[in-house]
Parts: structure tokens; sequence; C-alpha cells
């Protein structure tokens, strides 16, 4: 049946003059909305750009999310694809090892018309500061614009689709599932839903709201007839929750998806999109990072050709190399964040320790993100746990997008009791005392409670890393001590008693991780250090049992048998000097340059993975404060390793890389990690000039830095109130009182 | 088609319009009933079945003092009553020792009848607002009863009669009961109890059955029975010894003569008298205003409330005549629980069953109390405003002594320490009662400056300039002074006011938007009082260099009007206050004309808000649609109506989650605002009406400088209007986009 809607209400709507250029139901150019001009600037100067379509395919096409649903832009004329993800759309269980699936796809197909295929004033871009691409081009003397976005605070993604002149656009809208499901179309909404193997339940709905022309239902399609503007409003869910205790079962989507669509439809495009931009720019906007002037004629060139400049001569756009930086943090923000949701879907334990923001525990980003790139990695198995997921995260806290680590802990509590049983069941760790205390994992862990690979059981006290930045990093924030006490320290413990369990004598006499390598002993101590320092806060009051257990634990710690460092056989033996804190040049000198040595050894041989390696000896070089090789590994990478996207990868996406690279030029900029705020440790000669404005140091300081000639000029340090801090500027230390800051606040509403 | 209609518009557009106004055809407005037939709902809400629970579907009738919630019961009809005085609570107590409002009794109805089978049929129950009346009817064993209820301010008493179709069918048993175990005595066609509780309060409540026909008499020594008779009217008082004077500690004589006297009185006039009257009074105000949002649909219209209700949340909305019953419905509930001799509506206007109601059912005044009074003006009830004025005068002086002690307390200025004979001014904390109570003080000390707001607006709305002198000026003055005394300054001298919190949420901290805003808005005010009166050159100019030294609010790194002095804000908070805008509404410092920045940034935080979880709210859709109205977002506007019809409506129309009379009464004053704005010249005709209202009128708005506003529209333009006054001034106005300059009509 053919039927066709005239959505006459719009029509009439959009005829009125609204005075802040704020119209209704969906439909608006959304120009008006950028607020102001500095702004302006900003977005430009955080943006990458191209000037034909991502023909290469999905790893070069523009990538957008909200931390659950992702899309990628590939940006076609004739035929725009834009395949979206859900990133709880796993197979397997709590038995059987899966894989990341693709959702499906929105397809829009662009009417033939007078000219064959042909145009022109191609434009392919995607706005960092927005979280917005926009794709442009003319064809029969019209020109389109096409934005998509995929906002936080309605969960949903978003497509607008103008034309220059009324009544241009024509063609067709497809909503398609990845598993061959049915799309079921009702006047202007569509939707598919079904199940995958392991009983997952899956939903998609899509909703089309249009100015002027007409649409109608053909052929499993929406027909577009003449046009001038059309929105597109999808919603994606699974049923999955992060609870092992209701089988990681939840709902079916189907309430909420209806829910979602409605919801946004109501607020409006206009608004959807404003709330989008506040929501994502109050994160984004938070850092600030100035390393220099590029040349003007770099400026003017696509950003796939920019990055061809670069490499005939490096180190000659440092505006690309902030770029980078940003694109770090766009990327994490993007593809890591908890969810906003109405109350009655949130679990009601959540929601104790992290006040104000009604938010949903959800799955952290993978080394293709939350997107699938089409490769045979993108379904690969499982989050890998000996470096890929705690790499990914590495730049939350430093780079102050620290929301985005909590999906990370999310994913941490909600299986640390299939990861109790695995452990119970495996011989090598059942001890004479019966029960085995604490969790340990394989290389590669799954959302719904599995394991495969290798033991890796130092992996355990890396993941425990992660809860105690985020405690480091956030300061007297009001929700610090629930977090301490309900989230973060029982999991401390409980990994503490794992290895208290399974530590034996070596030779020695000291304590050693049975058949561990340098790297698993720093891991461990870095787990009982962090114990220690936790329980020692006065944040919480522990009881006299918990602190005869501190004690144990810190002799423990001092009876560890701690490496010598003479031999590395890879970074990871180097933990002990980043990402942990056991080694730096101030306390252990010595230590220090034993490991710079090995660092050099280790370079001499190739690394076997880049994308992990690079970032992580940039990191090193910036602990060892050797700012010149830091820079190499930094400008290798962009050499070497991202594609036209700036996205890190060959075969398939790394954006590991990326998030990592971030957190290594952080490393750079500010250290902390000694209790001192070190400014510029190893700033390397490419960047003499330049300022950095919003990174975070341990303790909830916000730092801002500018410098010349690769001396610190000023500085500004704040908190949430005003504390006394030690401050490394220049070579000096002074002790300095931080300012009253303006971070995010965290606080319970009465 | 009335001539003067098209007369008056002659003379106001000049004649320049005149060409257009033959193409605009007649212009009749959809005034009444009468005029245009169908078109227009009745304001009437109707069931057809008994109410089962008296929040959710209970019928509130009330004179401003005396008020009650009807249940339409067939085989028991009650009538559970309250007088607005009714109180314990220690004298000037704090949070925890002010006390709560009470309930004061209940009228039992028992029907007696020869079957004990409880059949009835051709049930209805409906509540006229026109007419301040309540109707239960419905037919048992062959015989139709009727029972209607009004609460008459004239005679300051309640009345309910009861009639059948069949002679000698009334029959019955009638109990009055009090809520704090008292004794009911009945004597001759009187039942009656008292009580005095802890605080010294008195009270007293009578009911006098007057029948035709049968007979009654005493049963039990506590209640009365009726026998077969034609038809009952029972008159129902009660006061109590509360007076408004804090000399008197608030204890006045004790009520029992008085309601002696209103029930001999209302006795001598006999039901339709006393009806009659009734309607007069409330008429005479409810009547002032008239509003028609389009015309629903005939299936929809005749649908009881609460199935159409229910189909207005299932469909989206669809129905402008349920939008203009709720804008009535408000103006009805502020007659009904503020106005004079009454105490001002609380948080649950009058209507309260229980001894510990949420909140004590007390004054909250971080915004709950203000929200009330949002309608008062703009929607032709200043009358109403009035009860306000009397309680806040009436505490003023215990309220003084809270100034003292809070202002030489732990974080006095040096020169205040142990001097509290030098603080001037005074304080009311976020919570208050009637007796000189007042709580939570250190939730901010600016809920004086934003109580002052209410008697500034009662004279820039009436232009009553005896009123400003002799009431308002005084209390504003005094409250400038503590600000004179008290504000704070910032290392870079900008001026900040002591106490702060943005209510309800976040850290104690001065500078807050909120409490910036609202001295802001006292100092603007006084200075154009004074400038009024002519009066304290010397002092206004004082005043209005503060203003200029006031910090505040700055825009935050997403674009959002920042809630504090340093960018905190989180756009993942949903909190219920939009205390940030309150320079929005209903301050008027920003505004989309003269500050667009500043409105795109209140737009941005507004947005940032949402409308999902905690934002959906009962009384917080009410502000909210005043702030999109003020920013000039009509479809914005009519969603935060639409669902808090959907989520936070009862059946009986009460805006709630437990009733919150603020939500209610907030929504027609949110209502006005998308319909005429007057804080700022020029005066704004439809600022802000939604698609949902393409045609439809107004008559009757109120707007500031003493005008009298009608308004009559299609597809979103004003087709026509008139602009009123006591005496003709000229008027500047905004209408369809275009200013112009209006001499306005002598009223």
């Amino acid at each position: 049946m053919k039927k066709s809607l005239k959505n006459l209400e719009n029509r009439r709507l959009l005829a009125r003059g609204f005075l802040l250029g704020m119209t209704v139901f969906g439909l608006a150019t959304g120009n008006e909305l950028l607020r102001a001009e500095d702004h302006a600037t900003a977005s430009r100067a955080m943006r990458l750009w191209y000037d034909k379509p991502a023909e290469e395919g999905f790893q070069d096409a523009l990538l957008l999310g909200n931390g659950r649903i992702g899309c990628m832009v590939l940006g076609g004329v004739e035929r725009e694809r834009i395949p979206f993800n859900e990133n709880s759309l796993w197979t397997g269980d709590e038995r059987t090892p899966g894989a990341y699936e693709r959702f499906g796809e929105l397809v829009i197909e662009l009417e033939q018309g007078a000219t064959k295929r042909g145009f022109s004033d191609y434009r392919r871009e995607l706005s960092m500061d927005e979280a917005r691409s926009r794709v442009t081009f003319k064809r029969d003397g019209v020109t389109h614009t096409r934005t998509v976005f995929v906002s936080q605070p309605e969960q949903v993604l978003v497509f607008h689709w103008k034309a220059d002149r009324p009544g241009a656009i024509s063609g067709t809208l497809r909503l398609n599932g990845a598993h061959g499901e049915k799309t079921q179309i009702q006047g202007r909404k569509l939707g598919f839903k079904g199940h995958l193997a392991n009983g997952l339940q899956y939903e998609a709905g899509a909703e089309v709201t249009f100015k002027g022309g007409e649409i109608g239902v053909e052929a499993g399609s929406i027909r577009l007839r003449g046009c001038d503007e059309l929105v597109v409003v999808v919603a994606a869910l699974t049923n999955y929750v992060m609870d092992a205790a209701r089988g990681f079962r939840g709902d079916t989507p189907s309430e909420r998806v209806a829910e979602d669509l409605q919801f946004a439809s109501e607020l409006g495009f206009d608004l959807v999109l404003m709330r989008h931009l506040a929501h994502h720019q109050c994160f984004f906007r938070q850092v600030q990072l100035d390393l220099g002037r590029s040349r003007p004629e770099v400026l003017e060139l696509p950003t796939d050709r920019r990055l061809a400049a670069y490499r005939q001569k490096p180190g000659s756009d440092p505006q690309l190399e902030a770029l980078l930086f940003q694109y770090g943090r766009y990327l994490l923000l993007s593809s890591s964040h908890r969810t906003g949701l109405p109350e009655k879907y949130i679990p009601k334990k959540t929601f104790g320790w992290y006040p104000g923001a009604a938010q949903m525990p959800n799955l952290p980003t993978r080394p293709q993100g939350l997107w699938s790139d089409g490769s045979a990695a993108s379904g690969e198995k499982g989050y890998g746990v000996d470096g890929p997921l705690q790499m990914g995260n590495w730049a939350a806290e430093p780079a102050n997008v620290d929301k985005s680590q909590l999906p990370l802990l999310d994913l941490i509590r909600s299986q640390r009791v299939p990861w109790n049983q695995a452990a119970q069941a495996e011989p090598r760790f059942k001890r004479p005392s019966g029960q085995v205390r604490g969790w340990a994992v394989r290389t590669s862990i799954h959302p719904m409670g599995v394991m495969t690979g290798e033991w890796a059981p130092a992996a355990n006290a890396w993941l425990c890393r992660h809860l105690w930045e985020h405690y480091a990093f956030i300061g007297t924030a009001r929700g610090k001590q629930t977090y301490i006490e309900r989230f973060a320290y029982p999991i401390l413990k409980e990994v503490c008693q794992f290895w208290e369990d399974q530590l034996v004598t070596g030779s020695d006499g000291r304590w050693v991780v049975p058949g561990g390598t340098v790297g698993d002993q720093e891991m461990v101590w870095d787990l009982f250090n962090n114990y220690v320092e936790m329980a020692s806060t006065s944040v919480i009051k522990l009881e006299t049992a918990e602190v005869g257990y501190r004690q144990k634990i810190a002799a423990l710690r001092d009876k560890l048998a701690l490496p010598s460092l003479s031999h590395v056989r890879n970074e990871r033996d180097l933990f002990g000097i980043y990402p942990g804190r056991r080694i730096s040049l101030e306390k252990t000198p010595e230590l220090a340059t034993t490991a710079a040595a090995a660092l050099v050894a280790l370079e001499a041989q190739p690394g076997k993975d880049p994308f992990k390696s690079l970032p992580w000896r940039c990191a090193l070089w910036a602990r060892l404060g050797q700012a010149r090789n830091a820079y190499q590994q930094f400008s290798a990478f962009i050499n070497e390793h991202v594609r036209g996207n700036l996205a890190a990868g060959q075969n398939s996406l790394r954006l590991d890389g990326n998030l990592a690279m971030t957190g290594a030029v952080c490393e750079m900029l500010l250290q902390s990690q000694t209790g001192t705020l070190e400014l510029l440790p190893a700033l390397p000669a490419a960047w003499p000039e330049g300022s950095v404005k919003g990174l975070k140091a341990k303790g909830a300081f916000l730092v801002d830095i500018a410098w010349k000639a690769g001396k610190v000029t000023s500085f500004k340090v704040a908190s949430d109130s005003a504390e006394k801090v030690r401050v490394k500027v220049n070579g000096e230390i002074q002790t300095i009182t931080a300012e009253k800051g303006e971070a995010l606040l965290e606080f319970q509403g009465w | 088609m009335p001539m003067w209609w098209r007369g008056r518009v002659r003379t106001i557009l000049g004649t320049t319009v005149l060409a257009s106004l033959a193409l605009w055809g007649p212009l009749v407005f959809g005034q009444s009933r009468g005029s245009e037939g169908a078109a227009v709902d009745p304001s009437r809400l109707w069931y057809d079945k008994p109410a089962g629970n008296w929040e959710t579907q209970g019928l509130p009738l009330g004179n401003g003092r005396l008020g009650c919630m009807v249940m339409g019961g067939v085989e028991q009809e009650r009538i559970q009553f309250n007088e607005n005085s009714l109180w314990t609570g220690a004298y000037a107590g704090n949070e925890k020792s002010f006390g709560s409002y009470q309930s004061f009794g209940n009228l039992f109805i028992d029907l007696e009848t020869n079957s004990k089978r409880a059949i009835f049929s051709d049930y209805r129950r409906e509540l006229n607002l026109e007419d301040a009346e309540f109707q239960a009817s419905f037919v048992r064993e062959g015989v139709r009863h009727t029972r209607s209820v009004f609460a008459s301010h004239p005679a300051q008493v309640l009345v309910m009669r009861w009639t059948t179709d069949k002679p000698g069918s009334v029959s019955g048993l009638l109990r009055l009961e009090g809520t704090h175990g008292e004794a009911c005595s009945v004597k001759g066609d009187t039942m009656g109890f008292r009580g005095t509780l802890e605080n010294g309060i008195e009270y007293e409540s009578r009911a006098r059955v007057i029948v035709k026909g049968g007979t009654v008499e005493a049963e039990q020594g506590s209640a009365l029975r009726l026998r077969r008779c034609d038809e009952v009217l029972v008159v129902l008082a009660a006061r109590t010894s509360y007076v408004m004077d804090p000399s008197r500690k608030y204890l006045g004589h004790p009520p029992g003569p008085q309601v002696a006297k209103d029930l001999e009185d209302a006795a001598v006039l006999g039901f339709t008298a006393l009806r009659s009257r009734h309607l007069i009074h409330h008429q005479s105000l409810f009547k002032r205003l008239t509003l028609n949002l389009g015309t629903s649909t005939p299936e929809r219209r005749s649908l009881p409330t609460d199935e159409r209700l229910k189909l207005y949340g299932k469909s989206l909305g669809g129905d402008p005549g349920l939008e203009a019953l709720l804008f009535q419905y408000g103006r009805y509930l502020l007659l009904g629980s503020s106005q004079r001799p009454g105490l001002p509506a609380n948080l649950q206007g009058l209507w309260n069953q229980s001894n510990k109601p949420a909140w004590n059912s007390d004054y909250h005044t971080d915004i709950n109390v203000q929200m009330n009074y949002w309608l008062s003006e703009p929607a032709n009830l200043a009358e109403c405003h009035l009860p306000l004025f009397d309680l806040i005068l009436s505490q003023l002086d215990p309220w003084r002594l809270v100034a003292r002690s809070h202002f030489t307390g732990r974080r006095a200025k040096p020169q205040f320490k142990d001097r509290p004979d030098k603080v001037r001014g005074w304080l009311v904390g976020a919570a208050h009662n009637i007796t000189g109570g007042t709580g939570w003080l250190s939730f901010g000390a600016t809920p004086n400056a934003w109580l002052c707001r209410h008697f500034w607006e009662h004279y820039a709305f009436s232009g009553d300039k005896q009123y400003l002198r002799q009431t308002a000026y005084p209390v504003m003055k005094e409250a400038c002074e503590l600000y004179e005394d008290q504000l704070l300054s910032t290392p870079d001298g900008r001026l900040i006011a002591p106490v702060g919190v943005s209510p309800e949420q976040g850290p104690g901290e001065e500078g807050n938007t909120y409490s910036q805003e609202l001295v802001w808005d006292l100092f603007t005010n006084y200075i154009e009082a004074a400038d009024a009166l002519g009066v304290d050159r010397v002092f206004r100019d004082k005043v209005a260099g503060m203003r200029d030294k006031l910090f505040l609010p700055k825009v935050g790194k997403w674009g959002q009007l920042q809630e504090w002095m340093h960018d905190y804000d989180n756009p993942d908070n949903t909190h219920r206050h939009t205390s940030q805008l309150i320079g929005v509404y209903p301050g008027r410092r920003i505004n989309r004309y003269k500050t667009p920045e500043l409105a795109q940034a209140a737009t941005v935080a507004l947005a940032g808000r949402g409308e999902r979880g905690e934002a959906a709210n009962t009384w917080t859709w009410a502000w909210r649609c005043a702030l999109w109205a003020r920013l000039g977002q009509a479809e914005h506007a009519h969603r935060q109506i639409r669902k808090m019809m959907t989520h936070n409506t009862y059946t009986n129309l009460f805006a709630g989650a437990g009733i919150q009379i603020d939500g209610s009464l907030g929504i027609p004053g949110a209502i006005c605002e998308m319909l005429l704005q007057s804080q700022e010249e020029p005066i704004e005709l439809l600022p802000a009406i939604p698609s949902a209202w393409s045609e439809g009128s107004v008559t009757g708005l109120r707007a500031r400088g003493g005008l009298t506003v009608s308004v009559q529209w299609k597809d979103g333009k004003v087709t026509a209007y008139k602009v009123s006054s006591a005496e003709p001034r000229t008027v500047k106005l905004r209408v369809n986009g275009e200013t112009r300059e209006i001499t306005s009509q002598k009223e």
C-alpha cells in the first residue's frame, strides 16, 4: 500500500518567525544556535575535513558516538550509509565467549537528478567541538547539507538533511538491521528488532520529520518527494544490563526505544541539538591546548593531505599535533560514557556514589571504540585486559574527561562475581586455606562474565590501578567518600587478598608472583601501594580490623621482591615508571637511570605492536624527563600509524593507540604522580611556545600553563577548596595555595 | 456582532489598520457560553462515579479562609473541611518547632434506605468553577438525590443542600467530627465541637441543620438523625482564635460567639439568598477573565474529566479546552484558598486532611509560596494577593528578631558582633508558619527579597500609589537596609548577598545567581518605587550605587547562564529548581530584546536541565513553562503544560505528587506569560502562542500599569485587541512583531 503523509503542522510552524531562531518539532537549520563567535572559532580549529567521501571504507569514516550508540559517516553523495552500533550488542554468554556485533545502518539515497552522478563543492567534516559531522555538496545547482550527531542526553542518533532550494530533497530512506531483520514501517516510523543466539534482545527505531514535500512508504523504505528539510532520529537498544545477578539481562528494549524517540521528537531538533552541544562542550572544552602556530598553507589543506604534508616535514604542523591530542579526548568522550536515563531504568545500587547525574553503568571503549570498522578485528573477542583496555583509559583523568573512565570501573564491578567463580575453579589458584579470595582475569574478558585466553593474573592489579586513579583525581568532590566506601575500596581490598594468598617466597626470602614477570611484580607492588594509600585517607574511617589489614599489606608491599630493571623485555616491565609510580627521577634517581638505559636498549628492537609501544614509550620518556625522546615517539606515531581520519590503525582501527597517546602527551605537559605538580616535565623543543588549560592533576587540581622558549611564563592551579600544593616550575619547587576552581560539581540534590 | 468592538478597534489601531480590518471580518470574542454556544467548554469538572481518594479525586471548595474537599459518596458523603489558621507549633519557633497546618474536621452524611445493597444509577458529580459549586446527583431506589455544596465568602460558612425528586425521601445520619479527638455535642438542630491546641489556639466548629418536612433529632448525643425530610440544608461554620497580631502572640478571642453568629446569620438568609450572594461575590471575581484556547472535539468534550485527562495524556494533548479548564481551575483554586480575611495559600492551598502533612503544609519561600501568587495579578485576581501581604506584615516583628540573631551570630560582620540593636531589616528562612516561626535559615537570606517582589508587583499592576506608599514601600525599604548592612564584598569589590544557597542543591556558597538576582530585583524595584513616590532621594541613590556593584552571573563554558559564581554547572543536572533563571522569570533583568546574549545563555541553561528525571515534577513544569514563554519559545512552553497534565496531574486536576498547589496555581501564571508580557515596555501580545492554540481569545488579562487587555488571535497572529485602563493613556505595544503606540480606552 502506498501511503503519503503531509506534515502540514510542521510547515505551518516553520512559517512563523521565532525570535531566538529556534523552531519546533525537528526542523531548523541549526546554525543560529551556535552561540558566541569565539565558539565558532574554536570549532573551526577543532575540525577534521576532507574534499571527498570516505571511499576507502569504514576505516576512514568520521566517527561519532555518545558512549553507547556510535556511528560512522562516510559521506556518500548518491548513497549515504550510516552504519551504527550499540555497545552492548555482544554474542556469547556466561559460558561461551562472544563477539561484538554490528547493529544496523541508516541508508539514504538521493534520487537521480538531471545530472547523473555529478556533484561539486564537496566537503566532509567532523567538528570535534560540536561532535557533529557535516557533509556538503552541490548537485544540480542545489547545495545539500547533511549533518549527524549522536546525542548523549537524549540517547539517540540524529541525521539532518537540508537543501538550499525548497523541494530539492527527493530519494529514499532505509533502516536496515545487520542480521537480516525485517524492518517495519508505519507512517513516519521505522524499526526492527530481533534477538541473538544468546537470547539478547535488541531493537532499533527511527522517526522521520520533514518540512515541505511529502513522504510515503514504498518497498521497505520511506520515499521522500520534494522535501525542503528532513530529520531522522534513531534509537537503538538491547536488554543487556551490567548485572551478573540478573544474568546480564534487563527489560525488553521496546518500551524504551519508543520512549527515547518520543522524548527526542517532543523536544524538537533545536533543543536536542542545543542539549547535545551543551553536554559535549561542557566536557570537551575543559582542556585547551596550543602547541604553537602552524604554517598558514597547511591549515588550508584537507586533513588527509595535511597529514601527508606533516609526514614530509615532521614537526611543521604543531596545530595538527594539538588536534591529535584533542582527537584522543574526543574519541574517549564518544566511545565511553555512562548514560543518563530516567531513574526508573537505573539500578538503585549504582545511584548512591555518583550523585547529581542519574546515570546508568555502561561498557567501556574497545580498540575499535564502540564502532565496527568492517575488519576482522572489529568483531574481536572480548576486551584485552593486558593493555588495550587500560591504555584506552590513560587519558581519562589527566586530560580531564574523567567521566569517560567510569564505564571501565563499571565493567570491573559488574564482573567481580563471575571472575571470582572462574578463579575458584582454576587449580593453580587453589590454596590450602580453601576459598580463593578476590578474583583474577584471563587476557580477554567479556561483558557477560566469561573470559578467554591465558590467565593474566597481574592484570587484576592493573585494572585496580584505574579504580585508584579515579580516586586520586576526584579530590574533595562530595561523592568521594561514597565512591571509596561502596565502590573502590572493597575491590582493591579483595584483590590484595587474592595476592596475599598467591604470593610465594623467592630465593632471597622476598615475595614474588609465581611465574611472574618484572611487570607483574611491579603491578602487584602498585596495587599494594595504592591500597595502603587509599586505606590511609582521612575521607573514610577504617575499623580496627581494617587498619590491621592495611598494616599487613604495607608490610607485604615492603617485602615484595623489587626488580632491578637492568634488563627489560618490553614496556610492561617498566610499569613502575608509567603508569605506576614506584620509580621516579626525584625519589629513585638510580633506578630511573637504569630504567632509561633499559628503555634505550628496548627501543633498539622494533615494538611488536606500535599502537601499544609508541604511546607507552612516549609516556615513559616523559616520566624520565626525556622530552626529545618522548616527542620522537609522538611524532613517529603521527608519521607512521594514523590514518587520514587521524585514527590509529593499519588494517583495522586501533583507537586505543590514540587514547593512550593523548594520555602520554599529558605526561609531557604535567605530572603529579609524586604529589608535586611538575609543570612541563618533558617539553620538547618542537613546542617552544604554547599554553594548555584545564589539565587535571592528582588531587583534583586544574592546571593552566603558558610557556615561551620552553619556560613556564605563567600558570594557575585551581581546586575545589583553597588547598596548599607543591608545584615544580622551571626546576624550582614552590608551595602555593590553589585558587578556587571550577570543576564540574557532583552533588546530591536534596 | 456587537458594534462596540469594531468601534474600539478602529480607535485603537487608527486608520492604517482599517484596511486590513475589513479582511479580518467580524471580531467577536467567544466570551461566554452564550455567544458561541458549544464552541467553548464550560468551566466544569465532572465525573460519573464518586471520589475514592481524597487527594486525587476529591473536589475542593473554599472561600479563602474556610474550605472543604467533597467526595460525592452515595451511601456516605464525606465533607472534609479546613480553616487556614488551624496550626500547631510554638510562637516564633524554628523548623523543628513551628508545627504544621491541621485538618479541622469532617462532616459525614450517611444515607438511610430500605435496601442494604448499595445500588445506584445515573451518577454525576461535578464542580462548576463559574458558580464555585459542587454537585453530586444519583438515583437510588427510584429517587433522584442531589447534594450541592459551596463555600460562601460573604457568609463565611460552608453550605450543603440535599434535595430529592420525591418528597419525604431524605433520611440518614449527620455526624460532625474533629480530628483531635474532640467530643461532639448536639443541641437542638445544631452540633459542634471545640478544642484548644497546645500552642493556645482555640477552635470551634458548628453545623446547623434546617429541614423541610420530616424530622431531625439528636442521636446518641453526638449526631443528628434525619427522617423522611423533603429537603435538608446544612450550614457549617468553623473558626479559630488566631489573629494576625504579633503583639498578642497571634492569640485572639475565643471563636465560639463568632461561630454562633455565622450560623445565625446564615440561617436567617436561607439557601436562596446564601447562594445568590455567593454567586455574586464569586462571579464578580472569577468572570473578569475569560479564556478560549480553541475548540476541542465533541468526543473529548463528552468525556468525564478523568477519562478526558487520560486520553489527553495518551494522545499527546490535542485538547485545548482541557488546557483552558486547567487555567481557570488555577484561578478557582486561588479564589478558594486566598481571600481576605483568610491567610494566604499554603503548600496545599488550604486543603489538608492530615495532621502531619507533607512539609507541614507550610509556606515555603524558596519558590512555592511565590509561585502560588504568579497568577494573581496577570489573571486579574489582585485581591487574592492581599492575604499574602497581610501575613508577611504580621510576621515582620518576629522576623526582625530572626535577622538580629542571624547577623550577630557566628558569621557576623565586626560592627554587628554582639550588637543586635544595630541590625536593621527582617529575615525569613526557606519555610515559615503563621505565628512568627521560620526555619532553614541556612538555605539563604534572600527569600525576603523574593517576597518584596510580590509587594512591588501588586503596585506595578495596579499603579496604586497609596498602597505603594503605605504598605509596599516601607517593607521594601527595610529589606534594602538589611542588604545595605549585610552585603559582602569580593576581593575585586563586587557585592554579594550573605548566606548563599541555590535552592535545595549545590554547595552553600555566596554569589550564586539566585541570591544575586533577587537582591538586584529588590534594589531595582525599590529604586522604581522611590522614584514613583519621589521620596528618599539619598537612600535611593545609594541603593542604585549598590545595585551597580552587585556581582551578576556569568556565561559558563557550555554557554549556559551560570548557577554559581564558579562555573560548576553540569548538564547532567536535572534538578527541579531553575533558580539560576530567576532573572528571566519571575524577575525581569534578562530579556530577549534588551539582553539577547543573556537570554541565549538562559536558554542553554534551561535546555540543559532537560525534561526527564527529576525535572519531571509538578511545579517544575509551571516554572519552566513561564521561562520558555519569557524566552519566546511557544512550543517548548506549551510542552510543559502538556507534560504536567500527562505526568503530574490528578484526575481532580490538582497538580500532584501529593497535592502541590503551587503547580496548579503556577501554571495559569505561566500561561499568562504566553499570552501577554508586560515586564518591559513595549507590552507584548501573544509572546509565545503555540500551534496547539491556533485560534482563541482572552479577555480581562491584566498588564502592568493598571491595564486590562483582551486579545483575539488566529493562526498565531493577533486579529484584534483591546487595552483599557482607569484613565486613557499612551501604551507601547508589540503586536505581531511590530511595535506601536496606542491610547488605552477608559474603563
